[in-house]
């Protein structure tokens, strides 16, 4: 009653104002008093009215808020002694008013259910029930919503708010007047989709506890929800392909009834996992007008039977803006369609998917199965040799996915899969589609078929039944043709077309297929611009002359009545051709055709060929075969180019070239040679095969004439006149110099008349025979550069120039040159003429021409004395070995025979060079060697001197002994020897010696060594020459400077060696390991001491090559020179260690040792610390001593001196 | 040139041209009525408010509406939301024709009622007489649109105002209250249906 009452306010303010919210604010709560105050009233009136009534409870059907309390009372018709009162199936504590009234209080309402609990009061005869329902009065309706799923309807809704368990009840109404409609318990009202119009709407909620009225909503297009209907699916199943799943669903497009664009979203999920695999959108334009089905097809990348797939749709507008511009909405989705695979079936057989022989794309990114049958179990599943990991598709079904799985073998790629420790498996081609065949092009050959080619692209990696096939499409009717044999012939396929005739366009598309898809390219083709004729056939030659040949061809196939053209090169032998170019009309198959060949040459060979190519080019055909041939021969055509030489006695020799093979025409069978005397009829001739004759002549002038004849006839006559005899032509030959690969020859002319020039040369060979060669010149000539392959450089030429006059040729010139000149090969032999003591006289022979090889200009004459050599002994032919250089001798004439060498040293040998010279350099030389004889003076001086010198030393010695003979008698003879005072005794070695030396004779026993050891200033010096080869000053070679008077230690060993010996031996270390009893012979031995320098070979110090060994027996004055008188520290040192050296000690300063002085070589053997013995090469000084006192050891070069001393003297051993 | 026979200049070398200028011209024709119409809607965006402001109260309050009033024989906005969208595009340039050419005069009423209510309201004079004066291109406009279309022209509306009595004042201020609302309502949907025929070209094939 109370909603009415609401409902009927609000009617009235709606009625009564313009603006209900406003006016109906007031109006509500006046009525809401009034009428609510008489509801109240009204109420409590009834209840009044039913309680006192028998047999009746006091409230009926109560409807109360949650948390109310109330008293009930119950009137029993009987008096009651034991009333209970039960609420909710509960007992509940009672009053008992009086014997027919009780009463009861309910407390604080629960919440009761929505039906409401049941209250009973019952007495022993009596029961009364009514039933009890508690809620809450109803919130304010709020947040309207609007959806339209047809864009006619709209369903706006609100939110109720809580629970009032009770029924609410609800009317929504607009803002126009008697526009409310009653949604009953619904909180949603359905309205008219208006456009351009707002929708106001309030909602007012009424149940049994109260009433709540919305505010007005307001809700424009903008606010609308378009959420279109769920999608029906209609069907879902396998397509063409295992990868396929097509999904049907329904368009309902007449539910809308306008053309509406929707998008379809379907989602598919492998229904195992229920895990999304795709998901993909579909747009459309909905047809109203009829029931329509949709389909869209999803291609998998695992094949539909290895495990189930389910699919849903929805859908969602899309209109654009201005159609609708509100918001659009996803329908719901629609219910699941599955698609079941073959894991979930029964079957007991396993299989494995892709299925035996699937060919997929490369590149593809798929996923091979493998399905378990009922009751079995996968153990592995491998995909080739990949190392991929399986995934569980379902309890009964694997798979392995391979990512951009590349090209296969030919064989095929095996997946194999293991269950129950069976194997199955599959084969499955990985491939391409085909490629778009490319350069596709036909060209026609025989008037009947278009032969196209084309090249097929990327190879498809398929072969046998997955190959690719290709078929030619083209005519009018679009005939198609397989091409069964492209497949085999790459890369250039070609096909073949028939056509009806050789004309025309035509379309053509070649058209290639395998499993993995198809396409084609096409071309349109004019066929008489493809025209390619096959090559001219059987070429051959009918007929020749000297110099014409008829050709014929014959045509392949049928090109009767078609414009060819027909190229024909011809090559003759000497690799010329020329091509002619010939329009021919075909003719039928085998139809000859003939061509006739001019201006060719006689007796040459000639290779011919054609082919063929149409009137509109296209292409050239194939080269026909070669026909080769010789033209017939012809008379020689040139004359001969004839000379001759006339010997004083009247031996004319003919001289002619042989025809070249263009004069020829032929080979030259003979030469026919006729002279005529001038002035005579009669002639004489003769015929030879030969390039040269000989004839006799008297002394009268001849006319000759020269022809040469082949099997076709006789070349044009040469004539060469030869003059009557005139004496010898005194003309003397004229050197000319040579131009490297000729001569430049320049001639004056005499006679006006003038038929010509000849050159003629013959080169000096140095036999007798002189091959006669020539060149001739027009007359206007009187220069040229004469040339010839013949002309070799170091040959001598003689050149004659001739004058052709009306009688015969004269000579001009005669010249001898050289075309280069080199250096003679051969020195002219030499040999002494005569010697003096201060001169030499000597002389030579001519060099043969032909080895001169150039005009001798003069010889070089070289001397030089020979160092301590003789001449004996010194090797010929060796140039410059221990001599001294000196500048040639030039003697500028080529006639020179003899020379005189002065200003020589009498005694003397010298060397003596000689060579010529020639513009191309000089000679070898020729050396002999030659000594001067000696001076007499110097005789006598050399005998006398040395004579002169032992007579006085024997005199001194004499009056020496004489005056101390009693030292010399205690010493040597005492009356009483002294053991103690015995020099003798006092060596070790005596008692070795002294079965052989008995009796101490000075000349059987001598000491065994003594040393003589001079301190001098050595390092000082060494130093000296050390910074003076710093400066840069030359320091000769084993030699000291002449101011230098501080040399190295002097020793002596009075052992005596003989020459050869000391020769390989240094005499100095030698004597140390010689047994004292040796023969006391003073033996002295320098080490390069400038005193010794004039006892040695003269020379310049070079010892290189040179003997150096001294061997001196005797005396050899010791030189004597001024010492420091306080030797340093170091020097004492030097003393003190020799004092405890057995043996062997350098004899050199320390000092000199110096590794700062570069003059000495590093030594051989490096011994550290210690000298080595030349012969021994051990160490001689005990490391033990050296290591004593460090600053005494010696570096490792501190051993040069001695070792190079040693060395020297080893190697001038050797030498010597 | 005066407008009209600029406008005739050009539906007669509409029609002289070729098929293929047509689609050009019909678009450029959209364009500027869309251009046009959206011009219209700026000066109308106050003019309501303008005119509630110098009826007095309740008109000039805050609250005022009158939701569930209209006025019998004006053309309504409102339209069934499938109605509008199944209309053909010559019924779109017809029903705006038809309605402008009413608006005019309903635009004449308001400002009658005007210049006898609010005589020194010169400025709300002035803005409705410009308001009918905007009307004329308008008309003009769909009428070219309407010729593209190969449409006849639209024949004159009959008088609205002829049978309507003489209202009291406060009746004569709601109505026109109503009028301008719902001219406002019209330009919208007139602008919204030009959008929708501009997004299907070319209007003629």
């Amino acid at each position: 009653m109370g909603g009415k009452l609401n409902a009927l306010v609000d009617d009235i303010a709606r009625v009564l104002s313009i603006k209900p919210k406003f006016v109906g604010m007031k109006l509500w709560v006046l009525f809401e008093v009034v009428f609510l105050a008489l509801l109240s009233a009204g109420c409590h009136l009834a209840i009044a009215q039913n309680a006192g009534q028998c047999g009746s409870i006091s409230i009926n059907n109560l409807i109360a808020n949650v948390g109310s309390s109330h008293e009930v009372t119950c009137n029993f018709c009987s008096a009651a002694d034991k009333v209970r009162w039960k609420y909710a199936g509960k007992l509940l504590p009672s009053t008992k008013v009086n014997s027919t009234v009780s009463m009861m209080s309910l407390l604080n309402l629960g919440l009761t259910s929505r039906k409401g609990e049941n209250l009973t009061c019952m007495s022993e005869t009596e029961s009364y029930a009514t039933s009890v329902q508690t809620g809450y009065p109803p919130d304010v309706p709020r947040d309207l919503d609007c959806v339209t799923q047809n864009l006619a309807e709209l369903i706006c809704s609100w939110n109720p708010g809580r629970d009032t368990n009770i029924e609410t009840s609800y009317r929504a109404c607009s803002g126009k007047l008697n526009d409310c409609t009653e949604v009953g318990t619904n909180n949603f009202v359905k309205r008219d989709f208006f456009i351009f119009e707002d929708l106001i709407l309030q909602i007012t909620a009424t149940n049994a506890l109260g009433t709540q009225t919305s505010e007005m909503f307001r809700r424009a297009e903008s606010d609308f929800v378009f959420r279109p209907y769920t999608p029906e699916l209609l069907r879902v199943f396998k397509g063409p392909s295992d990868f396929q799943l097509v999904v049907v669903w329904n368009e309902d497009g007449e539910k809308y009834g306008f053309p509406l664009k929707l998008i379809f979203q379907i989602q598919v999920f492998q229904t195992y996992k229920m895990q999304e695999v795709w998901r993909g959108n579909h747009s459309s334009t909905l047809d109203f007008t009829q029931k329509r089905m949709l389909q869209i097809t999803w291609t998998s990348d695992m094949p539909l039977q290895c495990t189930a797939h389910s699919v849903r749709i929805r859908s969602i507008s899309n209109d654009d803006g201005a159609l609708f511009n509100g918001i659009k909405a996803w329908s719901d989705w629609s219910p699941l369609l599955t698609l079941h695979g073959l894991d979930t079936s029964n079957q007991t057989k396993s299989k494995v998917y892709p299925v035996d022989g699937t060919v997929l794309k490369v590149g593809s990114s798929l996923s091979f199965c493998c399905i378990a049958g009922e009751g079995k179990e996968i153990g592995e599943l491998t995909f080739d040799n990949l190392n991929a990991s399986t995934i569980k598709l379902s309890d009964r079904s694997k798979a392995i996915r391979i990512q951009n799985i590349s090209a296969s073998i030919e064989s095929g790629t095996n997946v194999v899969c293991v269950i129950n420790s069976e194997y199955i498996g599959a084969v499955i081609y990985i491939g391409y589609p085909p490629d778009i065949p490319k350069n596709l092009s036909c060209e026609m050959r025989d008037l009947q078929t278009l032969n196209c080619t084309w090249e097929p692209g990327r190879l498809t990696s398929l072969v046998s039944k997955h190959r690719t096939i290709y078929r030619l499409i083209g005519g009018s009717s679009q005939i198609s043709l397989p091409c069964e044999v492209a497949s085999r012939t790459y890369p250039n396929y070609w096909c073949g077309f028939p056509i009806s005739n050789g004309s025309g366009k035509h379309n053509i598309s070649i058209h290639a297929k395998n499993p993995l898809g198809e396409t084609q390219s096409h071309i349109i083709v004019d066929v008489t611009r493809v025209f390619h004729p096959f090559a001219p056939h059987q070429l051959r030659q009918e007929t020749k002359t000297s110099n014409t040949v008829i050709v014929s061809w014959l045509d392949q196939v049928n090109y009767r009545s078609v414009g060819l053209l027909c190229e024909m090169v011809i090559r003759d032998d000497s690799g010329r051709s020329i091509s002619h170019n010939y329009s021919v009309t075909g003719g039928p198959k085998d139809a000859r055709h003939t061509v006739i060949l001019n201006n060719l040459r006689p007796y040459t060979g000639y290779s011919i060929r054609a082919r063929y190519s149409s009137q509109h080019f296209w292409k050239w055909s194939k080269w026909s075969n070669f026909l080769n041939f010789t033209t017939e021969q012809a008379a020689p055509s040139a004359s001969l180019n004839v000379w001759r030489r006339i010997t004083p006695d009247r031996i004319v020799t003919l001289y002619w070239k042989p025809l070249s093979a263009a004069d020829a025409n032929g080979p030259v069978l003979s030469y026919t040679i006729t002279w005529t005397k001038v002035g005579s009829n009669s002639s004489s001739s003769i015929e030879t095969s030969m390039l040269n004759v000989e004839i006799q002549l008297d002394q009268a002038g001849y006319i000759i004439t020269v022809v040469a004849q082949n099997i076709a006839g006789t070349s044009p006559p040469s004539v060469i006149r030869i003059l009557p005899h005139s004496g010898d032509e005194n003309l003397d030959y004229v050197k000319v110099s040579g131009v490297g690969d000729g001569f430049n020859l320049t001639w004056q002319r005499n006679q006006a008349e003038s038929c010509g020039y000849t050159v003629q040369w013959c080169p000096f060979l140095g036999d007798s025979v002189c091959i006669i060669n020539w060149q001739k010149y027009p007359s206007n000539v009187t220069n040229v550069a004469l040339k010839s392959d013949t002309f070799q450089a170091g040959v001598r030429y003689n050149l004659e120039v001739y004058e052709c006059r009306n009688n015969g040729d004269y000579l001009l010139k005669r010249l001898v040159g050289y075309t280069r000149e080199l250096a003679p090969s051969e020195a002219p032999k030499l040999d002494i003429k005569e010697t003096t003591g201060d001169w030499v006289q000597i002389e030579w022979n001519d060099i043969p021409l032909v080895k001169q090889r150039g005009f001798i200009k003069g010889f070089k004459v070289y001397y030089s004395k020979l160092n301590n050599y003789s001449a004996a002994v010194k090797p010929m032919g060796t140039r410059r070995q221990n001599i001294d250089i000196s500048p040639p001798k030039i003697i500028n004439s080529s006639n020179a025979r003899t020379f005189q060498i002065t200003g020589l040293e009498p005694g003397t040998t010298y060397r003596v060079e000689l060579s010529a010279y020639t513009g191309g350099g000089d000679s070898p030389n020729r050396v002999v060697t030659v000594t001067t004889p000696n001076s007499p003076t110097a005789v006598i001086l050399g005998i006398t001197l040395p004579l002169v010198g032992i007579i006085t030393l024997g005199v001194i010695l004499s009056i020496f002994c004489y005056r101390k003979q009693e030292w010399i008698k205690e010493t040597f003879y005492p009356d009483i020897p002294d053991p103690n005072n015995s020099k003798v005794l006092q060596d070790g070695n005596f008692l070795q010696g002294v079965n052989s030396c008995k009796t101490l004779e000075p000349k059987d026993c001598t000491p065994n060594e003594v040393q003589v050891v001079e301190e001098k200033q050595i390092a000082v010096e060494t130093e000296k020459e050390v910074e003076e080869t710093k400066k840069g000053e030359v320091v000769p070679e084993d030699t000291s400077d002449t101011e230098n008077q501080n040399q190295g230690v002097l020793s002596y060993s009075p052992c005596r060696m003989s020459a050869e010996f000391s020769g390989k031996t240094n005499p100095a270390f030698e004597a140390v390991a010689l047994p004292s009893v040796y023969a006391s012979e003073v033996t002295y031995t320098s080490i390069r001491d400038p005193g010794y320098q004039q006892q040695e070979a003269s020379g310049d110090g070079s010892m290189e090559g040179t003997t150096e060994v001294i061997v001196k027996s005797g005396y050899q004055p010791q030189i004597h020179r001024a010492t420091n008188s306080a030797p340093d520290k170091e020097q004492t040192e030097v003393q003190q260690l020799m004092l405890h050296a057995n043996g062997y000690q350098p004899q050199a300063h320390r000092q000199s040792w110096s590794l700062d002085s570069g003059d000495f070589p590093p030594p051989e053997t490096e011994s550290v610390g210690s000298p080595t013995s030349i012969n021994s090469q051990a160490f001689l000084i005990p490391e033990k001593i050296l290591g004593e006192d460090h600053s005494f050891r010696p570096s490792v070069k501190m051993w040069s001196l001695p070792f190079f001393q040693n060395s020297r003297m080893s190697s001038d051993s050797n030498n010597s | 040139m005066s407008p009209t026979l600029t406008n005739l200049c050009v539906v007669i070398l509409l029609r002289m041209g070729g098929q293929e200028s047509a689609p050009v011209e019909a678009d450029r024709l959209l364009e500027e009525l869309h251009d046009y119409v959206r011009t219209l809607q700026d000066k109308t965006q106050g003019l309501l408010d303008t005119y509630l402001l110098n009826q007095g109260v309740p008109f000039n309050g805050s609250d005022f509406s009158a939701e569930g009033l209209w006025l019998s024989g004006l053309p309504r906005a409102s339209i069934p939301y499938r109605a509008w969208r199944n209309m053909t595009d010559e019924q779109r340039l017809l029903e705006n024709h038809q309605a402008y050419s009413l608006f005019q005069e309903y635009l004449q009423l308001v400002l009658d009622d005007q210049r006898e209510l609010s005589p020194n309201r010169t400025a709300l004079l002035l803005l409705l007489n410009q308001l009918r004066d905007d009307l004329t291109p308008l008309l003009r406009r769909l009428t070219a649109a309407l010729s593209v279309l190969h449409q006849a022209r639209p024949s004159p509306v009959e008088d609205p105002l002829g049978s309507l009595d003489a209202p009291a004042p406060f009746q004569r201020r709601l109505r026109g209250y109503l009028i301008l609302r719902e001219y406002r309502l019209w330009l919208i949907r007139t602008r919204r249906s030009l959008a929708v025929m501009m997004s299907k070209a070319p209007l003629v094939q």
